[in-house]
């Protein structure tokens, strides 16, 4: 007995087959330019060399092949093709899964190092004011609220200024050429003086803040 | 030829009377006595000028032999520090577009200055404020005294300390530099980043962004774009901002005539901050429609300073008919040195 004869049975069909697989839609009747479609797409696919020549077109009348079990997406199929259907929206969720999380995530973490490597430029009291500020905006940055500028906040601290010299000596007892030869050489051994120092206060010192001029 | 950012200025903050929410872990785990109050930072302080003297006096540079060893020495770089302590204020100033700064103000930038300039090479001289709070720890013989007609004290030199380096709070280092470990790298400040969705997260990047020199901003968006270029990247990075420092451009200094010093009075003080305010958003706006960039904005003794500079490497060095016309306010007025 086909299916479509009892209209009880293909009911629960249509509704275990809606409960089961959300996305699958129920719609009150196809239109003329569906139908079109559906039978331009079976030509197309049976004029292809490697399908079966006997594969019979698809209906382009809904009541010369029966009624429909199922539909999706606006499209009236049976339960063949609902399986089919279901199976390929699953493996299409998986794919979206990968293409949609995996770049969310990746792009999280690039942010994250970027962030991190900028914050290595900043007075640590500047950042853990702005990283404050923006946990606290939370939800309502779609609100736009900015920092209100100038920001100021004030404390009680003790001041240590460390001025390097030589330099500026150095430069100009060297021509140009010699310069040109010896300053990345003076710029490396003097960023390593600079760590030097910085690591003298920042690490062993328990320095607040650090500021470059 | 000049380099610029051969200075530091480091500052410890009182804990006792302010909430720091950067080191709220370490702030709870301490007692009331161990907490870093004004005294004890003015002490840690000294203790560190007194090492980084000790450490990087007469700082020998070398050249490079041909092997690639250690060559003859070529010069000697030397430091001189300067200590102060004080109310302190620190802004946030700019837009939320393009530009930001933080700047640092207040009575300690005048003491440490007079100090530093007063002290000879290898020397750290304290002001008179600090030293107040530094006599605290010694015993009555011992007490460091400022000679008359000025301002600040030596304190300790290359090879001698003049103060007592052991204090009585438990949580110093007792006078001893400790080793840098990876408990002491702990002592730093973690983002919140499990705070915060992919939109903070790029609000922030954005902000920040803000605050960091062009230059690095950019190297660092074209790695993020392209994460696989970041490990074999480091070399060119580090060249292309060595190249980025060393090109020729244009160097404008600014000084806007501004009183630029914290007062008694909060209306004042909101007036000047302000002003710095609107200072940095006219220079920036017009700096920035000549292609140049603000590099620094630095408030000290000396004033209010601006530091800008435009990119010109396909001019020559004779072509210096390079002319700016700054159109802000009336009331700030503007030095200008070309190089």
């Amino acid at each position: 007995m086909h299916p479509g004869n009892k209209p009880e049975a293909n009911e629960t069909s249509k509704q275990n087959s809606a409960s089961t697989y959300p996305s699958m839609k129920k719609v009150p009747e196809h239109t003329t330019e569906d139908r079109a479609w559906r039978g331009s797409l079976s030509s197309s696919i049976s004029s292809l060399g490697n399908q079966p020549q006997d594969m019979e077109p698809l209906p382009t009348d809904a009541t010369s092949h029966g009624t429909q079990d199922t539909t999706v997406d606006g499209l009236a199929i049976n339960n063949d093709d609902a399986i089919a259907m279901m199976m390929s929206e699953l493996m299409a969720c998986e794919s979206n899964n990968d293409t949609v999380h995996e770049p969310s995530l990746a792009s999280r973490a690039a942010i994250i190092e970027s962030i991190r490597w900028l914050g290595r430029h900043i007075p640590r009291c500047a950042l853990s004011q702005i990283s404050q500020h923006v946990v606290n905006l939370g939800n309502k940055l779609v609100d736009n609220t900015p920092m209100a500028l100038p920001h100021v906040s004030t404390y009680r601290a003790a001041l240590l200024f460390i001025d390097m010299s030589g330099f500026t000596k150095l430069s100009q007892h060297l021509d140009v050429e010699s310069l040109s030869k010896v300053r990345m050489l003076m710029i490396k051994q003097h960023a390593g003086m600079k760590r030097s120092s910085i690591s003298v206060v920042a690490r062993t010192f328990y320095c607040t803040n650090v500021y470059f001029f | 030829m000049k380099f610029a950012g051969d200075a530091i200025f480091a500052e410890w903050r009182a804990e006792d009377n302010e909430k720091m929410s950067h080191n709220i872990s370490r702030q709870e785990s301490l007692s009331p006595s161990e907490k870093l109050n004004l005294t004890n930072c003015v002490h840690t302080a000294a203790v560190c000028g007194a090492a980084i003297v000790n450490k990087c006096a007469d700082y020998p540079i070398f050249a490079e032999s041909i092997t690639g060893g250690q060559g003859p020495q070529v010069a000697t770089l030397n430091v001189h520090c300067g200590l102060g302590v004080g109310e302190m204020a620190g802004v946030h100033v700019g837009n939320e577009y393009s530009r930001r700064e933080y700047l640092i103000l207040g009575e300690p930038i005048d003491q440490v200055s007079e100090a530093c300039d007063s002290a000879k090479l290898g020397e750290l001289r304290a002001s008179a404020a600090a030293i107040s709070h530094l006599n605290k720890y010694q015993c009555f013989k011992d007490q460091l005294k400022i000679e008359k007609d000025a301002k600040s004290a030596i304190i300790a030199s290359r090879r001698q300390v003049f103060f007592n380096k052991k204090r009585k709070a438990t949580w110093s280092m007792n006078g001893r530099v400790r080793k840098p470990t990876k408990a002491n790298m702990k002592d730093t400040y973690t983002i919140p980043f499990d705070q915060m969705d992919l939109t903070s997260l790029k609000y922030f990047h954005k902000i920040l962004s803000f605050y960091v020199h062009p230059v690095v901003v950019s190297d660092e968006l074209a790695q993020m774009y392209n994460p696989n270029t970041r490990r074999d990247g480091q070399m060119a990075q580090e060249r292309h901002r060595a190249e980025a420092e060393l090109r020729s451009v244009f160097t404008i200094f600014i000084k806007p005539k501004i009183d630029a010093n914290l007062s008694d009075d909060p209306a004042k003080n909101d007036k000047t901050f302000k002003q710095l305010n609107d200072v940095m958003n006219a220079v920036t706006s017009v700096v920035d429609s000549f292609r140049g960039h603000l590099r620094q904005y630095i408030v000290d003794d000396k004033g209010t300073f601006m530091k800008c500079c435009r990119w010109c490497s396909n001019v020559g060095h004779n072509s210096s008919c390079f002319s700016l016309y700054l159109n802000i306010r009336h009331y700030y007025c503007f030095y200008y040195c070309f190089y």
